[in-house]
């Protein structure tokens, strides 16, 4: 019975993991003067994320087991999202977006590590950063940094 | 014959020069591994260097199980960047290489 049960749900869940899934990549903006602008109307801090979309497997990693899922829900309302990727295949983005996040890699990124989570309020001054990932599911470092930044 | 020597040639270097690239860019990404318990954090770049180690207090009065715990953290951060540094150069090398088995080693 628990697994007929399990069948009829488990198209379900994926429904639901694929709805959270758009629901999250639809909030991501790719302006860093628009995400400074929302953040000033909505009074929200930005969560930039710094990530190599195409090479980084960290990056990718954590995508699938945070960004993708119904837990970063609470997270993508709280703040304002700005993605700032560098492929290594630059027909993914367009010339003038890679152009705005290589410059913005050089201001707030120095070093240049992926994957990377920073958080800048409206005046973007930056706050604080999160680097790396386990790669194994485990998001509780970065959903107890990110809980101490919500307004 | 020597036209297909020299495109082969080109192609070598040019894949050489992508495995560099990519080497370079390892070293901006970053893996985390801990413990069980969360006692013990390590963060390596994907070229295996060692950039943080956090230890929690309670390990510090006890050698032995501090020795365990970082080489059982540091073998998994180690091998799993070694997954990632694998990976990674075995894709570049591919990128600029004739399709010739066992070509991919060498980059490694």
């Amino acid at each position: 019975m628990k697994k007929i049960v399990f069948l009829l749900m488990f198209p379900l869940l994926l429904g639901a993991q694929e709805a959270a899934k758009e629901k999250v990549k639809n909030k991501w903006i790719t302006s860093y003067d628009l995400a400074l602008t929302r953040a000033t109307q909505d009074k929200k801090n930005v969560i930039v994320y710094f990530t190599g979309s195409d090479w980084c497997m960290p990056c990718i990693a954590l995508k699938r087991d945070f960004f993708d899922t119904p837990a970063f829900d609470q997270y993508a309302e709280a703040y304002i999202l700005l993605y700032i990727d560098i492929p290594r295949n630059s027909d993914l983005i367009a010339a003038d977006v890679l152009k705005q996040n290589k410059e913005l890699a050089s201001k707030l990124n120095k070093k240049g590590a992926v994957p990377m989570l920073k958080i800048i309020n409206e005046d973007g001054n930056e706050l604080d950063a999160i680097t790396g990932y386990s790669m194994n599911a485990d998001i509780k470092y970065h959903t107890k940094f990110l809980d101490k930044y919500i307004k | 014959m020597f036209g297909d020597m020299m495109g082969m040639m080109g192609k070598l270097k040019e894949a050489q020069e992508k495995v560099k690239a990519t080497k370079e860019r390892l070293n901006t990404v970053l893996i985390d591994e801990k413990s069980n318990d969360d006692k013990v954090k390590v963060t390596l770049t994907a070229n295996r260097v060692l950039k943080n180690i956090s230890i929690d207090d309670s390990l510090l009065e006890d050698k032995e199980q501090l020795e365990d715990y970082l080489i059982l953290v540091l073998n998994k951060a180690i091998e799993k960047a070694s997954k990632v540094h694998e990976v990674e150069l075995a894709a570049a090398a591919k990128e600029g290489m004739p399709n010739i088995p066992g070509m991919d080693s060498l980059f490694k």
